[in-house]
């Protein structure tokens, strides 16, 4: 995705009280950050609850935000980051139980899909074991597909080090991944 | 790129991830995050912290206003460091007790940071300097007047009195006392227990009267007395409608925003759509009575003056037949009912 031409004079106007550019700003975003919260924690609510949070810190701030060359919707998605480190903060845990089922699928008939549900729900458990720095750079690149010069920005890491993180995050899945499968199969294979 | 030294397992994976269904949410939850963001930003561009203005000033030159800042600062210091000589003189011939936090508005007492035609201070809030010790009054450059509503020459308090030191000083070395005249011998007044010295030949002094409520400006002499350059009496009445008009500000208009404007520091919230923001633009002179609601100043009369007076202070109010302060002692206007003579902390028009 790439930055909206007219995202400064938006951001311009919003902050001269325009509620119009609020709105605009709000509606541009608010589905990108959403989705990248809601992989992040245990439920829909909690996800919408942060996602609220997020754009009440937004238009707090807004008056005194200044364009330092971070794209606007990086300086949100850093709001949610550190949001979602306090809710864990917070809770004092990363939980890794499920969190598929709490969510809404747009499958309209979901028991066909079995398998490929297995696979997502393996993923989205194997990624919640990672370390958060590693979860937030898999799904910001590969999940919300921005770009490794806004993930620089946004996580506050050199290219290099963003390089060779990524290089062990991918490994850290595919073992975590693979760890699933493995007592998966233990487990069908006992009751088989 | 990054993406380019993917090995194929790697790339299976990153392809896994690209295809976890995307989170959507409920149109339901959307709106009420929209509405309860809308709520917050509406609350937040009516607080007087909102002023986009201020803060893209503050970007542009912050190193002109910590500089600023800096001197502004050092000059306190000395002059902090002045008047408390001054205080601990005056102490021995009085048991009045600095006591500047049970300050109440009904005792008309300020202290101002006035800015002298030699320096680049002007009341705002990027160089509004830090107050150094309890015995400062706090920040307020901002030189509005906290005035009694019910009389015209209040009377001294009858709680005990307090002292007000000469703490607001700039690069000149101007001092501005305010508060109850306490005794009159001569050409030499007493507020306080500051011992001032007016001109013999000052045409205020046939006119004062114990109790009187004055602002003076003037400068320290060593040995403590103040040597008055301005004296102005307070006229502390209510607007002849009824209106209450606790509070009175002078000065430049810094910044407006919708029907905010910041003038001389003080935020201050117009009806929107109120027939005078139509003429109103940064830098007018104006003169405000109104009401304070928390910070911010809730205009019962506004006059707007585009071009700065002569001697420094702004212009009449146009509203005759409400009495504003009255110009006194130095200044030209007297007998006319409007102006003052008080400087209300706009020295310099420049």
């Amino acid at each position: 995705m790439q930055p909206v031409p007219d995202e400064q004079r938006t951001i311009a106007r919003a902050k001269q009280g325009d509620e119009e550019a609020v709105t605009l700003l709000y509606e541009r975003y608010v589905d990108l950050i959403y989705a990248y919260i809601s992989y992040r924690v245990e439920s829909a609510e909690v996800a919408e609850d942060l996602t609220s949070e997020v754009f009440l810190r937004m238009v707090r701030s807004l008056g005194s935000y200044t364009d330092r060359g971070l794209p606007f919707r990086a300086w949100l998605f850093r709001i949610a980051a550190n949001l979602i480190t306090d809710h864990y903060r917070h809770k004092n845990k990363y939980p890794v139980s499920p969190i598929h089922d709490h969510f809404e699928s747009d499958e309209p008939n979901p028991f066909e899909q079995v398998v490929e549900d297995q696979e997502q729900l393996d993923m989205q458990l194997a990624l919640r074991t990672l370390p958060t720095q590693y979860q937030d750079l898999l799904l910001l690149h590969f999940v919300e597909d921005l770009p490794y010069e806004e993930i620089v920005k946004i996580m506050n890491k050199s290219a290099a080090a963003l390089r060779a993180m990524q290089y062990r995050a991918l490994k850290s899945l595919a073992q975590q991944l693979e760890k699933l499968h493995r007592s998966r199969s233990a487990i069908w294979g006992d009751e088989q | 790129m990054i993406d380019d030294h993917l090995t194929p397992e790697e790339q299976k994976l990153t392809e896994h991830l690209r295809a976890m269904p995307r989170r959507t949410l409920r149109p339901a939850a959307r709106a009420a995050i929209r509405e309860q963001m809308m709520s917050e930003f509406r609350a937040r561009i009516d607080s007087p912290e909102w002023q986009p203005e201020i803060v893209e000033r503050r970007r542009v030159t912050p190193v002109l206003l910590r500089t600023v800042g800096l001197v502004a600062t050092l000059a306190i210091v000395a002059a902090v460091v002045f008047a408390q000589e001054a205080i601990r003189q005056a102490a021995t011939t009085s048991t009045i007790t600095p006591a500047p936090t049970e300050l109440q508005p009904t005792q008309l007492q300020a202290i101002t940071l006035v800015p002298s035609s030699t320096t680049t201070l002007a009341p705002s809030p990027e160089n509004t300097p830090t107050p150094l010790n309890q015995e400062v009054v706090p920040a307020t450059s901002v030189p509005f007047t906290l005035a009694p509503s019910d009389t015209l020459t209040p009377a001294p308090p009858t709680t005990a009195p307090v002292v007000v030191p000469p703490t607001a000083v700039d690069g000149a070395g101007v001092v501005v006392v305010e508060g109850p005249v306490s005794r009159i011998d001569g050409n030499r007044i007493t507020i306080y227990s500051f011992d001032i010295e007016i001109a013999p030949q000052d045409p205020i002094l046939a006119s004062l009267a114990v109790g009187d409520m004055v602002h003076v400006e003037g400068s320290l002499a060593p040995s403590g007395v103040m040597i008055a350059s301005t004296v102005g009496r307070f006229v502390s009445a209510p607007p002849a409608d009824g209106t209450a008009g606790a509070a009175i500000v002078n000065g430049r208009v810094e910044a407006i925003n919708g029907n905010q404007l910041v003038a001389n520091g003080v935020p201050v919230r117009l009806t929107p759509g109120d027939p005078i923001l139509q003429r109103l633009k940064v830098g007018d002179l104006v003169e405000i009575w109104g009401t304070f609601e928390g910070s911010v100043l809730i205009p019962t009369q506004m006059t707007i003056s585009t071009s700065a007076p002569a001697s420094g202070n702004p212009a009449p109010p146009s509203n005759n037949g409400n009495p504003s302060p009255q110009g006194m002692g130095n200044d030209d206007n007297n007998g006319n009912g409007s102006g003052n003579g008080m400087g209300m902390g706009m020295g310099d028009d420049d």
